[in-house]
């Protein structure tokens, strides 16, 4: 990366000019070679954006061959001096995160424009992983931080009812109980403003929503997922191949898998058998705004212990968790919540004791384009 | 009513709600309150000045997670037994300063109550009274649990 300025600068000067610079005493033949060679793209356009030359990295990270590229214009407006970041869609590959820096230069005489292109898409794929995972370790620092303040001040309520019990038995009119209410419905305050702590971070997390492939997706968290899952779950995917694109947070979303998996994992005590299934959603269904659009269903099931009707109750609240201390943060199913709530859907969990959870998401469909 | 000789208790705690509840579970088990300190520098004078025999204290306290340093000057310098409370019981040093036990916070009036006759047991020297069984939310220092079992 540092030497970035240095190649960028010395290419234009090569191509503009080379036998004005102190490597004069390089062939043509070997400067072709150089541009044919170099790991990073380098493309020749004229002012209208079309492609008069490409070298072999970029074809690479454009998927097409030198031919296909030559003539066609590229497509998007360069400006010089600019560097852009653009998604290149590639025919069988995975699209590319590429890094474009464009200079004006003189080309066969003419004025014209050389872009280099660097494919950036694993610095991309690394810092979203990292971001990720700080997502995660973020919202689990969050909660114990947050369990436990709530804690002592659970701990105060306990005592302040159990004084005010004690008083109001001895004697109500007592200075005494006014004073115990008071104090408690100050700590109240202080228990509203952790909550409030918890919405705002809630909040901070802006949603994306862009037109995803939901059973795409799917696939490729399922890598992530066995790995996290370990060795004892299964992961069956039973995914409707006709499905439509939805309108989601790709991230959160991924969030809301990896935290219903591991929910599916803890409730079946590492083995077994997790179950994700797509399928269009029944557009009559209750509490579900009416999107025009409708909405496609993904449910993540597991055979394991299931929910009692008083867990299931509590399922979505923040901090519950029926995991022993250290192990849950109580937070899982309530991101899963809030961020389908918010993205437009809504959340149903079907569980028996002894039998398993399933946890519907209802997600909106993204509308048709055009 | 008691069933106890009457200690003279001194309660560190910054939570007013929970020192009060407190005071009250030791006032009704027949234990004398002789002040409360919500930090060191107030733990330190009661201890001084009022000499209790024992001093409930938690670990994080105004001035900060001071509880430790309290319960070793107390015991080292005004020869008070101690026994924290608090709801952050890995916070507790391993050898728990000097401390006979420690009192898991939410405790309920029960577990005071198993506290009380845990150092009254310990003061009379009677192992058996200190070997009976506590509320879970109770545990012994390490050192002390070591000679009784």
């Amino acid at each position: 990366m540092r030497r970035e300025p240095c190649a960028q600068a010395g290419s234009t000067e090569l191509l503009a000019a080379p036998e004005e610079t102190q490597f004069a005493h390089i062939n043509q033949l070997s400067f072709r070679r150089l541009i044919e060679t170099t790991a990073d793209g380098v493309l020749v356009l004229d002012l209208s954006g079309v492609v008069l030359y490409a070298n072999p990295a970029a074809e690479e990270i454009f998927g097409h061959s030198k031919d296909e590229l030559l003539n066609i214009p590229l497509g998007r407006p360069v400006a010089s001096g600019e560097t852009a970041e653009l998604t290149v869609r590639r025919p069988g590959k995975k699209p590319a995160e590429v890094e474009m820096r464009v200079v004006e230069f003189a080309w066969d005489g003419r004025p014209a424009i050389l872009a280099s292109l660097r494919d950036i898409s694993a610095r991309r794929a690394h810092e979203e992983r990292q971001r990720q995972s700080q997502k995660l370790e973020a919202i689990g620092r969050l909660s114990a931080g947050l369990v436990h303040d709530l804690n002592n001040l659970l701990g105060v309520f306990d005592a302040g009812l159990r004084l005010l019990r004690k008083q109001i038995a001895e004697d109500p009119a007592d200075p005494k109980v006014e004073m115990l209410i008071e104090e408690m419905l100050k700590r109240a305050k202080t228990g509203g403003a952790l909550t409030q702590q918890l919405l705002a971070f809630s909040r901070r997390q802006p949603l994306t929503p862009t037109a995803i492939d939901l059973n795409a997706r799917i696939d490729s968290l399922t890598n992530l997922l066995e790995r996290t899952l370990g060795g004892g779950v299964k992961i069956e995917r039973k995914l409707d191949a006709a499905l439509g694109p939805v309108l989601i947070d790709a991230n959160q979303l991924d969030v809301a898998l990896l935290n219903l998996a591991a929910n599916g994992r803890d409730a079946m005590g590492g083995q077994g058998v997790l179950t994700i299934e797509t399928c269009e959603a029944p557009s009559d269904l209750e509490d579900l705004p009416n999107a025009a659009a409708g909405y496609v269903r993904v449910t993540v099931a597991d055979s394991g212990s299931g929910m009692s009707e008083d867990v299931l109750a509590q399922a979505f609240e923040p901090f519950f968790t029926t995991k022993g201390e250290g192990d849950g943060t109580g937070l899982g199913l309530s991101q899963v919540y809030g961020f389908v709530r918010q993205s437009g859907g809504q959340v149903r969990i079907d569980s028996e004791v002894g039998t398993g959870t399933r946890v519907h998401l209802f997600l909106p469909r993204a509308p048709a384009e055009g | 009513m008691s069933e106890y000789g009457k200690l003279r208790v001194l309660i560190v705690e910054d939570e007013l709600l929970i020192a009060m509840e407190l005071e009250s579970c030791l006032a009704s088990l027949g234990q004398e309150v002789i002040g409360i300190a919500a930090e060191s520098g107030e733990a330190l004078e009661l201890a001084r000045t009022a000499s209790p025999d024992l001093a409930m204290v938690d670990l994080h306290l105004r001035d900060g997670c001071t509880g430790p340093q309290i319960a070793a000057d107390l015991i080292h310098r005004h020869k008070v037994l101690v026994v924290f409370s608090t709801g952050t019981p890995h916070h507790i040093p391993s050898d728990y300063a000097g401390a006979l036990a420690a009192i898991i916070k939410p405790w309920s009036p029960e577990a005071v109550e198993h506290v009380v006759r845990f150092v009254h047991a310990y003061r009379a020297g009677d192992r058996t009274a200190m070997a009976a069984p506590l509320l879970p939310g109770i545990s012994i220092a390490p050192s002390l649990r070591a000679t009784l079992f």
